[in-house]
């Protein structure tokens, strides 16, 4: 069908075809970049917000279980008393 | 003449006037063009090009800022921890009315409250109001906030606004008057209109806060943020990390590039620090060395703990600031005496001097070898507190009850040169790298420049040597390590470049270790450091303070015990000192309080911390007494 166009044509349609293709794929390219810079910066406030919360459950957690706290409820709340002798018992 | 030629004739005739206008004009429009981008670009543009201005303005720049690095403890429970809390920020002159009742609700205040606060900035047209801050990410109150930001249509509040409006003019009016035949006057009329609106002037706003979850426990090892203590400060630039920096460039000769932000400076979040300490050995030395400290009128006290291989399970110091506290800085409670204080450790050095003597072969340590005590040796007179058990008493005795003319007796058949090389070998006189901003490497003063009477106060812990807590507990380390010591090590990850090095001879450690479990027994110096079901060891000391130069003439003194258990295959040695303790009961007579020595303050934190720390180790072997 083509056979009558000379090959310079044929090379220069082809290009010619590339060249749209190609700008085409660019304005592809570039919007999958945008839209994968912001799901970036959309993953990295919710992995930042993750990590703050994680920080603060663990900072929570130490205080909680730092002596002060237990000996506190222990000894006000629970009335845990240290014993006074230790003897072992031979049964 | 046909048409055709007509035209050809007239078209030759003005060709080149045409063209030649036409290329005039061109070249002046250039001229033009060129002149007006020279003059837009540099002439009119002030000090900042134009072309400048046009690049910053396309350019956006971005600074990520780094997280601060978590402190650590060995097993990975958090000393300090950057964390990030919001605050509410109100703009009292847009919040509207008819919202305050439902924020009062979301803030967990009263109405009638939030409206008089809101009426109060709103008189004055003050636009900035924190009405709560330091709130946790956990806080209903921000939950709260952020569900009345996001509120659905139907969900929002009606607000209704009163508006001036112009009146209407009559047509006629209106040409009259700009025909200036009458004159009208503009007046207006209060029109309300009332719609669902979203609430206005309510921001949550970030802040970072530097918790530290254990209090004043850890205060002066960790220090604080912003002040010249502690890890924190020594460790800064592992902490702090690197802020980054990212350029946008809106070019449009670079799409490509358009969301691949340019990378100025890397983000590098700040690393954590783990340190070898455990925090619940710590809690139990801080606890204890507090109620020594208020129980004595001391004026401070600081304590370390040892494991067998070198790590530093605790460094407690008091008195300590709570760090979280920001309203209260003294850099006198944040100052880890420990590391810091250069002092004489008095009697603790004597059980060096003895096992010094047993590796040179110059004592025997056995029940049957006396040593005579009858003669003054120098300036340690003989007297009859020295004598009062006997005129020759035992190795076992000597170091039992603390004995200086005893100590000075063995001490004397040792060199000058065997004592200074093994004292440097202990670590007395060099650093310990553990924080080198804030540690004291002591002093050791070179042999050559002793004299008689310093080599026998070395002996017993005075003289040419100062030294401090970690150095003295670190040279107790020989009793662990079959008389080699390990360097000391606060961060668990990092390599110790100094090498473990052999100071005595294990059997000679092992005989003097078991000689110190007699001090920490019933007959020794020590009574009160021993511990129901376990073997302790340990020694007392007591010094006098040095004030301006000179030893205190109010007998001020510094008591000090450093101990280690079990005697067999140490686990924990520890070493207490307190400054100037002022109420101490003597065994002998509780009535006389101003007597403060080792054995009856020092050891006592000794007793308190370690009961509870060796109740909690399972690994440790518990002996009933029956």
């Amino acid at each position: 069908m083509l056979s009558h166009l000379s090959i310079k044509t044929k090379i220069n349609a082809m290009l010619g075809i590339s060249v749209v293709i190609l700008s085409m794929y660019t304005i592809v390219w570039n919007f999958d970049m945008r839209t994968l810079y912001l799901k970036q910066d959309r993953v990295e406030v919710e992995y930042n917000k993750t990590m703050a919360l994680n920080k603060q459950l663990l900072t929570e957690h130490s205080k909680k279980i730092s002596g002060e706290a237990i000996k506190n409820k222990a000894i006000n709340t629970l009335k845990m008393m240290p014993p006074r002798s230790i003897e072992q018992i031979l049964l | 003449m046909s048409i055709k030629r007509l035209l050809r004739t007239f078209k030759v005739q003005n060709y080149w006037q045409r063209q030649g206008l036409i290329k005039y004009i061109f070249v002046f429009l250039f001229l033009g063009f060129a002149f007006r981008i020279v003059s837009v670009n540099q002439l009119d543009a002030g000090k900042v090009s134009l072309q400048e201005k046009g690049v910053k303005q396309t350019i956006n720049k971005l600074t990520e800022t780094a997280r601060r690095g978590d402190i650590l403890d060995r097993n990975g429970e958090v000393l300090a921890s950057s964390l990030i809390l919001k605050k509410v920020n109100l703009d009292p002159t847009k919040v509207q009315l008819e919202y305050i009742p439902k924020l009062a609700t979301a803030l967990n205040m009263s109405n009638k409250k939030l409206s008089k606060i809101l009426a109060k900035k709103r008189k004055i047209g003050s636009r900035y109001l924190i009405i709560k801050k330091n709130l946790m990410l956990t806080d209903p109150i921000i939950s709260n906030i952020v569900k009345l930001q996001k509120e659905k249509i139907k969900d929002r509040t009606k607000v209704c606004r009163i508006k001036k409006k112009k009146d209407k003019v009559e047509l006629l009016d209106r040409a009259l008057s700009f025909l200036k035949v009458k004159e009208i006057k503009i007046t207006y009329s209060n029109i309300k209109s009332c719609q669902k609106e979203k609430i206005d002037g309510l921001v949550l706003q970030e802040d970072t806060y530097r918790s530290y979850p254990k209090g004043a426990s850890l205060a002066p090892l960790i220090g604080r943020t912003h002040r010249d203590s502690g890890i924190e400060t020594e460790f800064d630039h592992v902490l702090a990390g690197q802020d980054g920096k990212k350029q946008l460039k809106y070019n449009q000769n670079s799409q490509g590039s358009y969301f691949v932000p340019e990378i100025i400076s890397t983000l590098k979040h700040g690393q954590d620090i783990k340190l070898t300490i455990d925090s619940k050995i710590q809690y139990h030395a801080y606890t204890a060395l507090e109620k020594s400290v208020k129980k004595h009128a001391a004026d401070s006290g600081s304590a370390i703990i040892l494991a067998a291989n070198g790590e530093v399970l605790a460094m407690a110091n008091y008195p300590a600031d709570d760090p979280n506290d920001r309203s209260v800085y003294n850099a006198e409670n944040y100052r880890n005496r420990v590391l810091s204080d250069k002092v004489e450790p008095g009697s603790t050095m004597k059980p060096f001097t003895m096992v010094l003597a047993l590796d040179q072969n110059k004592i025997t340590a056995t029940a049957d070898e006396l040593i005579d005590v009858s003669k003054s040796i120098g300036h340690i007179k003989s007297d009859t507190k020295a004598r009062r058990h006997g005129n020759a008493i035992t190795i076992k005795k000597i170091l039992e009850k603390s004995h200086n003319l005893g100590t000075v007796n063995v001490s004397e058949r040792l060199d000058k040169e065997d004592m200074y090389s093994t004292w440097s070998k202990l670590g007395f006189g060099r650093p310990l790298g553990l924080i080198p901003g804030i540690e004291t490497s002591g002093s050791l003063r070179h042999f050559d420049s002793w004299g008689l009477a310093d080599k026998r106060t070395l002996s017993f812990g005075h003289g040419p040597m100062e030294t401090n807590l970690a150095q003295l507990a670190r040279a107790y380390l020989v009793f662990a390590n079959k008389g080699s010591i390990p360097p000391l090590k606060l961060l668990k990850e990092a390599n110790t470049i100094e090498d473990t090095v052999q100071v005595f001879n294990p059997k000679s450690v092992d005989k003097i270790a078991q000689l110190l479990d007699s001090v920490a027994s019933n007959k020794g110096s020590g009574y009160r450091a021993q511990i129901k079901g376990y073997h302790v060891a340990g020694k007392t000391g007591t010094a006098e303070m040095v004030v301006n130069g000179a030893y205190s003439k109010k007998g001020a003194k510094r008591t000090f015990f450093t101990g280690f258990v079990p005697v067999q295959n140490p686990q924990y040695i520890m070493a207490i000192r307190l400054d100037y303790p002022k109420k101490c009961y003597t065994s002998w007579n509780p009535n006389i309080r101003n007597k403060c020595e080792g054995s009856n303050s020092a050891a006592m934190v000794f007793k308190e911390a370690m009961s509870n720390i060796l109740t909690n180790d399972k690994s440790i072997k518990f002996i009933a007494s029956k």
